[in-house]
């Protein structure tokens, strides 16, 4: 069973040096964020706490994706850890009010990976359901 | 704050080898007050050696306090603290009955050996000569030390021509350089062995090397050593608030990927073999790029900003001190300032990161662009 | 400092549920520095109640605030709009401060989000322990400055008790054993000797056990 796209509102937070910096490559290139992702952007990963991700289902998304530098490319070395910690730290709260888990996601990349990163946009949606008698 | 008469615009050069002297003597031609601190490593017993050494670190990017121990005690105030230290290269450890005439040598002291006899004609001995390289024992061989021992390889084979076999156990040619090298010695008749165990016997003058793949008699064991942070690096980690890297150098390995001579902490560098070990045309662009960074760093009327920087409000603080232990750049200090007392983030020690922000338990701290630097006393 | 940490949201949602309006106001002194109720605190579980509630297809109004410290009465005056004009208090601070709102305020629907936990001191970022249980003695010149009532799981006076292995506690592994570390510390200190003193039975009236205690400087009540 296909699913279509899934365009209802997304924010992507993400650190400068990774998922900023792969944007500007992807805009070079001529390619764009789908137009229901918001991009907001910080300096480091670690400054990426959970009330960020709050506020952005607040805001009204629906998903959140969570990106910032890998473990050995942060310059602040500990951002891309931090960050995983406070999406998880987010995750936990989200999943105590009933939301269900896949509408949060988080990866590291380099800025050479924005290929990737549209990816990850793309399958940031609710597991395909299985329908009785699908084959 | 960053009022230019009160930054210091001297370097401090932490180490006594070779990388010291030399980015020591680099800083002074390029019109820097070097203060040279040797810094000797302590005995194994914990008793010091002579020499000065760095007791404490206080301060702040140009404006660092520096209590100095040792021959005299002094406090010296620097703008900047390079760390030279160099590393130590430790005889691989091998189970040698003594008596043994056989020579164990480093690819270096093999190298050494082979133009010195050669010097005085004794080509003919090495011709007849089967050397054993060992690789990877006990350990795995780091990159640079196997690059170095295939090296020498290749210089000796190619002057004195003697028989060489390479008992590797891991030896990843996954670089170019590497790999032409490997390819090299090949062309020239060097044997490469794998091994998952290896005996090793040692006679009144030989050596019988046994493997999976038989057994080989050898005249002469080349073994490459190991690398070793300098014995200091921790105690000076811990007290400038420095990481070490997992091989115990003298900087994390982010850092060596993404800054080359910074560490975490603004005004402190490492240059040299105590945070990298490569060949002598690496060290020397390390040097040039150490030089261009104090350049950056020390030569303008006012020190650097980064583009933001974190700004604690004085009246929310509640002193609870996260952000002076979150803060991975030993940016922020409790100070007083007209009998309030609060964390303060030093602008000019700041990254940016944020993440003091991000854990402030009462949101007193905001990212501000540098434009915002607001002139306050100096306490 | 006092030691708390946020009750499930589950249970909170509980509380609070079917309140129209609810005034979430936290504590920026002991709960802020221990991460459970300070003004970010209340930021995020104001906006995890406000996805709640829409998630849920509630109006609901929630509303924060903070205040220096909520056990003092002057601190809490500024909240008095908020109380009236809110149907729920939601504290986010330890329990005397959600008692201190009660009293102030009688008229007000005060509810805790915190659970108070205990006195103690933090380990390292993020990490807290608890070092005092307020019995009303301290008896801590005794012990090398650990305390036995607090640190032993069985508040042993007169320990060890022997059942501890490699310096970690029989009831519980992952606990120094309190005994080896009043026995270190009196080492270190020089004062072992304090080991042959046999500390007669606790007397508990000072502590918990003897009621709600008050303290009072007569030369400092007006």
């Amino acid at each position: 069973m296909t699913q279509g796209p899934d365009t209802s509102p997304m924010v992507l937070i993400g650190c400068q040096r990774s998922a900023g910096a792969a944007l500007e490559r992807l805009a070079v290139e001529g390619r764009a964020l789908p137009e229901h992702v918001e991009w907001r952007s910080v300096s480091c990963g670690g400054s990426i706490d959970e009330l960020m991700i709050l506020e952005a289902f607040e805001s009204g998304a629906e998903r959140v994706l969570v990106v910032s530098c890998a473990a050995g490319a942060c310059r602040s070395v500990v951002g891309g850890e931090r960050a995983k910690a406070r999406t998880e730290a987010a995750r936990s709260v989200l999943q105590e009010i009933g939301f269900e888990e896949w509408r949060l996601r988080y990866e590291t990349m380099a800025p050479n990976m924005g290929v990737d990163l549209l990816r990850w946009i793309d399958e940031l949606k609710a597991p395909a359901e299985q329908s009785v008698g699908d084959a | 704050m960053s009022d230019a008469a009160l930054i210091d615009r001297s370097v401090m050069v932490v180490g006594e080898g070779a990388d010291a002297r030399g980015a020591a003597s680099a800083l002074s031609d390029a019109g820097y007050a070097v203060v040279a601190v040797p810094h000797p490593a302590k005995n194994g017993d914990g008793s010091a050696r002579p020499g000065q050494r760095i007791a404490s670190v206080q301060g702040h990017v140009g404006r660092f306090r520096v209590q100095l121990e040792g021959a005299s005690e002094a406090t010296v105030g620097v703008g900047a603290i390079v760390l030279a230290l160099g590393n130590r290269r430790l005889p691989t450890d091998l189970p040698r009955p003594q008596g043994t005439l056989l020579p164990v040598l480093t690819p270096a002291s093999w190298v050494a050996r082979v133009h010195d006899d050669l010097a005085v004609e004794y080509r003919v001995v090495w011709a007849r000569r089967r050397v054993i390289v060992l690789l990877d024992y006990p350990e795995s061989t780091p990159k640079e030390t196997a690059a170095e021992a295939l090296r020498a390889i290749s210089d000796v084979v190619e002057l004195a021509h003697p028989e060489v076999c390479v008992y590797y156990r891991d030896l990843q040619v996954d670089t170019h350089s590497l790999e032409r090298l490997a390819r090299r010695t090949r062309e020239l008749g060097v044997v490469y062995c794998r091994y998952d165990k290896l005996e090793l016997s040692f006679e009144d003058d030989h050596l019988v090397v046994s493997s999976e793949e038989g057994q080989r008699v050898g005249d002469v064991l080349v073994v490459a050593e190991r690398i070793a942070a300098p014995a200091a690096a921790p105690e000076l980690a811990e007290e400038l608030g420095i990481l070490l890297g997992d091989d115990g150098l003298l900087q994390d390995v982010n850092m060596r990927y993404v800054s080359g001579s910074q560490t975490v902490r603004r005004g402190v560098y490492v240059v040299g073999r105590c945070h990298l070990d490569a060949d002598a045309e690496t060290q020397a662009a390390d040097l040039q790029r150490l030089l261009g960074e104090i350049v950056e760093l020390l030569g303008r009327e006012s020190l650097p900003l980064p583009d933001e920087y974190a700004d604690v409000s004085s009246e929310e603080c509640v002193r609870c001190l996260t952000c002076i232990r979150t803060c991975p750049h030993q940016a922020v200090e409790l100070r007083s300032t007209d009998d309030v007392t609060a964390a303060y983030v030093v602008p000019e020690a700041c990254w940016g990161c944020g993440m003091c922000v991000a854990n402030c338990p009462v949101r007193a701290i905001s990212l501000v662009g540098a434009e915002h630097l607001v002139k306050q006393e100096v306490v | 400092m006092i030691v708390a940490e946020r009750k499930p949201i589950p249970e909170i949602l509980d509380m609070v549920r079917h309140a129209a309006s609810v005034a979430v106001v936290g504590c920026d002194t002991c709960v802020a520095i221990c991460m459970a109720g300070g003004t970010k605190e209340v930021a995020v579980l104001s906006a995890a109640l406000r996805l709640a509630a829409k998630r849920e297809g509630r109006e609901q109004l929630i509303t924060e605030a903070c205040v220096e410290r909520q056990c003092e009465e002057e601190f809490n005056e500024p909240l008095v709009d908020l109380l009236a004009t809110h149907e729920l208090v939601l504290s986010m601070a330890c329990g005397v401060g959600v008692q201190t709102l009660a009293e102030q305020y009688p008229s007000a629907i005060v509810y805790p989000a915190l659970n108070t936990r205990f006195m103690g001191r933090p380990e390292e970022l993020g990490t807290w322990s608890e070092r005092c249980l307020g019995c009303g003695n301290c008896v801590l010149h005794k012990f090398g400055g650990v305390c036995p009532i607090t640190r032993c799981s069985k508040n042993l006076l007169n320990g060890p008790c022997g059942g501890s292995e490699d310096g970690k506690c029989e009831v519980d592994p992952d606990l120094p054993c309190a005994w080896q570390l009043i026995y270190d510390r009196l080492a270190a200190i020089g004062q072992l000797e304090r080991l042959w003193e046999v500390e007669p039975p606790k007397d508990w009236t000072t502590s918990r056990d003897g009621g709600p205690r008050k303290v009072v400087r007569e030369d400092i009540v007006p």
